[in-house]
């Protein structure tokens, strides 16, 4: 470890002495019309399994690009093993040989057969003989169960043995962090599985990886770290348990409910109903609920909205109301949130209460919470 | 999706039938209690229509209310064609009891 | 999935193009005068720019012109009924038909007067006084009778040969002379050696303004640019000095004035030649013959009708016009009608002859040398010696007519001779004067024998017999027969010659029409490939044209590399020149392009050729491969680069070690078909003076008068060569895309 970055002291300025491997500060990135990075500052240490999800065009990509400079940050300063990479003066294709990079659509040379793809970085740029990286290259093929392919071309291979290859590319070149840019998006359901199993074998052998990905389950299972991106930069950085079981933040509980919403706040006495009840109209077609679903959601808009909260908003005075509803696919669930403000207040208090009874009848649960000083009510439909 | 309600009026001697078309709500009510104010005097045999009735709240129930106690005293009501998730209001409600329901 | 209105109008569209092709045979009317061609529904054929270009437009402003470069086109659109008439220089015309130019005769009439032929000078030529210095010259040489002397040896006698014109030792300057290599007997190519009036001239002119000659050959359509541009300083190529020219360049006086005339088809379509079976046959035909013969009265005691008689001076001309058609057969003696027919391809001599005819060396009478005679010719015609002569003298090769030498003592005293020297080939004159003939050596021979002297004097043959009634002659002779009529006048020795007087006529069934095929191709092969050594000159032809196209194929692709990578380094002026320059490359057809570069930015500079050629496809073949090698490029997905880069590969190593061997693999095959029709778009090179395989076939086929065959040779040359560069092209090609079927891996054991 120390010779590998007093190695790559020699190749640019170095920097200081972090135990990390990788040190993001203040990284942003601006396209014209959009900037999917706008501030992001992160500590990655060596051995770590960094999983990155969230929805597209968040910058996860280019998050990963920016790290190994296929994409050129606009401010901000990138740290890798001690070489400060966005210094202009740095090397940045020394600093690549350190890094490996896996694509969604895999990138093999298509000029040569797989094993002279593995063959190729060694000789030319590890400069290592050719017979030693056939052998090295060979091995590795066999690990991953692709010898009987060592002398096939890209294009005669399937996604799954595509991307094997891809990665069996990478490794031979002994980086200390692999990138994974969507490794399995690209493929066939039927495939993603061993290539996910390879993935598994790098992390169950010690190797530092970043793998963007939309696989959760295997985010889970694989990661020592999840980076929820969103807004602009990692919206919420945590160990699996943490992100996947008890989200800290909004959006990430969204995203990891994978959850649709219709949001609308500050509404007031005036709101304009009718077009709210089209607004859930149009909500519930677009997610393809049902006629009951939707009748639901405008019975709880109707009778807990407008004829209990607001009129009590009136006497109380300013509420903050705002209304979510969200509709998890996955689950098979409508639910209605209603946050607001003041003191806790159950829009359905009284049991003999004709909208409570309507309500209550139709839907599935009736939850009322209350946290410093904001009441949450959720109608599950 | 139709925010309105549209009643249609079918007079026959004592039988009076009101056809609902759209959304009976807290807006919407006001409009059917008037209808009924208007036409009720004289009615033996009250027909509520609901087969083009999308939508019923809590405000469309008391007007029903109301109407069947009139009813009661001068006749008989009921509520036609109504439609499941209506029907099921009525249920939890109690409602089913109350009103005279025939669903076909 | 074509449907019947489809096909409907495919058929009427197709059957119209036939009636278009079709009405190439315009007016099947046997064309007479002049008057008669003046007429919308005859296609008249006008040389560019040419004196008969202005004469078609005032004798013939109503027949529809077609412009043709030079005459040899002209010459073949008028035997394949393209045109009804093609108006040109008169003696160029009549060469050619000499020459073996079949089925076509011009017309009585000339057109209006005389154009000049002169030498054109360059406005802006570098040497002093050009103008003044040619006529002077011009003058001189008329004066000395130089002209006259060129004109009779190459129009008049057609007799080819350039006489030794010694080159200045110093010259104090150089002279650059355009002209065709394409008029016979103006300026042309035998074999290889460019030859003719023009060029006899051009080295005349040469030495006398003790310059150093250099001789450029263009077309008639890039002479007159050239002279203009100063690529030349003057033009000797039998150029009419018409109006329209002198407003580009200048003129000297006349060289000689030229007559224009009209060609015409003779036989109208394929109108059969009489079959004569028997003498009788020729019964009203038409007849010529030789001033001064008995023949017509002799003739028309054996054949009926035999009143149309036409007289002319020499043999070839009787042969000349035998073969324009003008006449049926010729009535010749036996020997001068051998000597035609082995001259001529297309004539030979009638199985029947018309009169035994014997000739004898004519005695005063009571001569004793007469007996001396008949001894020895009697011996002479035993040993063969008569017939060894008769081979010598009788048969085509020039070069063995030679006669004995007069190394005897002569003890038995002087035979004075006397002969008529226009009877060839028995008496007649060779080219200094000097006597020769059978005749004339056998009377050496007989001489010799009797160990006597002999002294030779010319005479009219209508002379001979009272120069022996006066005594100046010992014996006379110039084919005379033996007639009773003159065995009257004069003691004849026994015949030394068995002669018959005979018809020359055309070969029909000979070589000429009906060939055969492949006896035809034979002689086509024959006359364009091996005559004159051509073969040579087409060697020379295709080595240019590989060597342009070698050449510009590698300078191409190496300067079309590197706009391509110039168009990708990202500098936006930059990629916008490279853009442009494609662009407008493209966008220019290479002749014009070539004519671009040689006439206006190479214009005043003197440089090769052959040079301007490989710039000119250079940059051609350039504009296209960039923009190939940038398609294939563009096609390697930019993914394979991206995985290069992260793996650690600079750009440049990305590039050659990823993208470029993929792009190569697209690029080449495309590139091979560019290749090829690069080669055959070298043919145009002939417009800017270079001489490659298809300017060649041009020069050969003016001389052969042929149009097929040198074309369907050209082709298939290119034909091979194109497929021999394919091939060595996709052997180029095997090496450098990588095998599929991978057995092994390169330095590896597995």
């Amino acid at each position: 470890m120390t010779a590998d970055k007093d190695g790559m002291r020699g190749i640019c300025a170095g920097g200081s002495r972090d135990t990390s491997m990788i040190s993001i500060r203040h990284l942003c990135k601006e396209y014209p019309g959009v900037t999917p990075l706008r501030d992001v500052s992160v500590e990655i240490k060596k051995g770590e399994v960094i999983s990155i999800i969230g929805p597209s065009g968040t910058g996860k990509s280019t998050l990963l690009r920016c790290i190994n400079l296929l994409e050129t940050p606009t401010k901000g300063e990138i740290t890798v093993g001690g070489v400060v990479t966005t210094d202009k003066k740095c090397k940045v294709n020394l600093v690549r040989r350190k890094m490996g990079m896996v694509f969604q659509s895999f990138n093999l040379f298509a000029h040569k057969t797989i094993i002279e793809n593995i063959m190729m970085g060694q000789v030319d740029l590890l400069l290592r003989s050719r017979q030693e990286a056939y052998d090295r290259g060979m091995e590795l093929l066999r690990t991953i169960g692709l010898a009987d392919k060592a002398l096939a071309y890209p294009d005669e291979l399937s996604g799954g043995q595509k991307q094997r290859a891809a990665i069996a590319r990478t490794v031979a070149m002994e980086p200390e962090i692999i990138l994974f840019d969507e490794p399995t998006s690209a493929l066939d359901p039927t495939m993603v599985g061993e290539v996910l199993s390879v993935i598994r074998g790098l992390a169950g052998q010690g190797m530092t990886m970043m793998i963007v990905t939309h696989e959760m389950k295997f985010a889970r299972d694989v990661s020592t770290r999840i980076f929820y991106m969103d807004e602009g930069g990692i919206y919420e950085d945590g160990t699996p348990e943490q992100i996947f079981e008890h989200p800290k933040r909004e959006r990430t509980r969204i995203f990891i409910r994978q959850l649709k919403v219709l949001h609308v706040e500050n509404l007031t006495r005036g709101f304009d109903f009718p077009a709210f009840m089209t607004q859930l109209e149009e909500f519930g077609r677009k997610q393809q609920l049902s006629q009951r679903q939707i009748y639901t959601m405008q019975l709880a808009v109707e009778e807990a909205l407008m004829l209990k909260l607001l009129p009590a908003a009136g006497e109380a005075g300013k509420m903050d109301i705002s209304v979510d509803v969200e509709y998890s696919e996955r689950e098979e669930l409508v639910q209605m949130r209603f946050s607001y403000s003041g003191p806790s207040f159950h829009p359905f208090g009284s049991e003999e209460d004709l909208s409570g009874r309507m309500i209550k009848g139709i839907s599935k649960k009736m939850e009322h919470k209350y946290a410093d000083g904001v009441n949450h009510f959720v109608i599950s439909i | 999706m139709v925010i309105n309600m549209k009643i249609t009026k079918t007079q026959n001697g004592n039988s009076l039938c009101l056809a609902l078309e759209g959304r009976l709500d807290t807006n919407t009510a006001p409009e059917l209690e008037n209808a009924i104010k208007g036409s009720i005097d004289g009615v033996g045999e009250l027909t509520i229509d609901m087969t083009a009735l999308d939508y019923l709240s809590s405000a469309g129930l008391r007007v029903l209310l109301g109407t069947q106690k009139i009813m009661n005293k001068q006749g008989s009501m009921r509520v036609t064609h109504v439609n499941d998730t209506i029907m099921e209001i009525f249920e939890v409600t109690g409602f089913a009891d109350i009103l005279t329901i025939e669903k076909a | 999935m074509i449907s019947k209105r489809g096909t409907a109008f495919l058929a009427v569209f197709l059957i119209g193009m036939l009636c278009l092709g079709g009405c190439g045979k315009q007016g099947n009317e046997k064309i007479t005068s002049v008057e008669q061609l003046n007429a919308p529904a005859y296609t008249v054929g006008v040389p560019e720019g040419g004196a008969g270009m202005y004469m078609a437009e005032q004798y013939l402003p109503e027949a529809e012109h077609k412009t043709f470069s030079g005459n040899t086109s002209g010459y073949l659109a008028i035997s394949q009924g393209k045109l009804d008439g093609f108006v040109y220089d008169r003696v160029m015309m009549e060469f050619a038909i000499a020459n073996g130019l079949e089925n076509v005769e011009l017309l009585e009439e000339n057109l209006g007067e005389s154009v000049d032929v002169a030498v054109g000078i360059s406005p802006v030529s570098q040497i002093d006084d050009l103008e003044d210095k040619v006529n002077r010259f011009l003058a001189e040489a008329r004066a000395d009778g130089t002209l006259d002397d060129m004109y009779d040896r190459w129009v008049s006698r057609a007799e080819g040969t350039m006489p030794e014109i010694p080159a200045p030792q110093a010259p104090d300057c150089k002279l650059r002379v355009g002209t065709t290599g394409m008029v016979e007997p103006f300026s042309y190519y035998e074999g290889t050696t460019l030859t003719g009036y023009d060029v006899e001239l051009i080295y005349r002119f040469g030495a006398w303004l003790n310059a150093d000659v250099e001789i450029k050959i263009y077309d008639y359509d890039g002479i007159i640019a050239a002279a203009q541009a100063g690529d030349i300083d003057c033009i000797m190529a039998n150029l009419n000095a018409t109006e329209e020219r002198r407003k580009h360049i200048a003129f000297s006086d006349c060289v000689y004035p030229s007559v224009t005339a009209v060609m015409v088809r003779s036989e109208q379509g394929d109108s059969p030649e009489k079959k004569y079976e028997t003498l009788s046959d020729f019964a009203g035909a038409r007849f010529a013959s030789l001033n001064g013969g008995v023949y017509d009265k002799l003739l028309q005691e054996v054949v009926a009708d035999a009143e149309d008689f036409s007289y002319y001076n020499s043999v070839p001309d009787i042969a000349a016009a035998l073969k324009a058609g003008r006449v049926d057969a010729g009535v010749l003696d036996e020997p001068l009608a051998q000597l035609a027919a082995a001259k001529n391809d297309g004539l030979k001599i009638f199985e029947e002859p018309v009169v035994r005819d014997q000739y004898g060396y004519a005695f005063p009478k009571g001569s004793l040398l007469r007996e001396q005679f008949n001894v020895v010719i009697a011996k002479f015609i035993e040993d063969g010696t008569i017939a060894s002569l008769k081979e010598k003298w009788l048969g085509a090769d020039e070069s063995i007519k030679v006669l004995t030498e007069q190394d005897w003592p002569g003890n038995q005293g002087t035979i004075r001779y006397y002969y008529d020297g226009a009877h060839e080939p028995m008496t007649y004159l060779g080219s200094s004067g000097e006597p020769l003939g059978l005749e004339i050596d056998l009377m050496l021979l007989i001489a010799r024998e009797l160990d006597m002297k002999v002294e030779m004097t010319t005479c009219e043959f209508v002379s001979l017999i009272a120069a022996l009634e006066s005594g100046k002659a010992d014996v006379v002779s110039g084919s005379m027969s033996i007639t009773e009529e003159r065995a009257k006048r004069v003691d004849f020795a026994d015949t030394h010659y068995d002669s018959a007087l005979v018809l020359l006529v055309r070969d029909i069934d000979g070589a000429v029409q009906e060939k055969g095929f492949w006896a035809g191709l034979q002689d086509s092969f024959h006359s364009t490939f091996v005559v004159e050594g051509r073969w040579r000159l087409i060697l020379q032809g295709l080595g240019v044209t590989i060597l342009i196209s070698v050449f510009s194929g590698v300078f191409g692709l190496c300067l079309g590399f590197g706009i391509c990578m110039l168009r990708r380094t990202g500098y936006k002026p930059v990629q916008l020149i490279g853009a442009v320059f494609v662009r407008v490359i493209q966008g220019t057809p290479i002749v014009v392009f070539l004519m671009i570069l040689y006439y206006g930015i190479f214009g005043s500079v003197d440089i090769s050729e052959i040079l301007v050629a490989v710039i000119g496809f250079s940059i051609n073949f350039a504009a296209y491969s960039s923009e190939m090698m940038r398609a294939g490029i563009e096609t390697v997905d930019k993914g394979q680069s991206e995985a290069a880069l992260a793996m650690g590969y600079t750009k440049r190593q990305t590039f050659f070690k990823v993208v470029f061997p993929q792009a190569a693999g697209n690029f080449i095959p495309v590139l091979k078909g560019e290749f090829i029709s690069m080669v055959k778009m070298t043919s145009v090179v002939g417009y800017i003076a270079v001489q490659d395989l298809t300017k060649v076939s041009d020069i050969i086929r003016s001389r052969t008068m042929e149009a097929f065959f040198p074309l369907i040779m050209t082709a298939v040359i290119y034909f091979a060569v194109a497929n021999v560069m394919t091939a060595a092209l996709s052997f180029a090609e095997r090496k450098a895309v990588p095998k599929r079927n991978k057995r092994s891996i390169k330095g590896v054991c597995m």
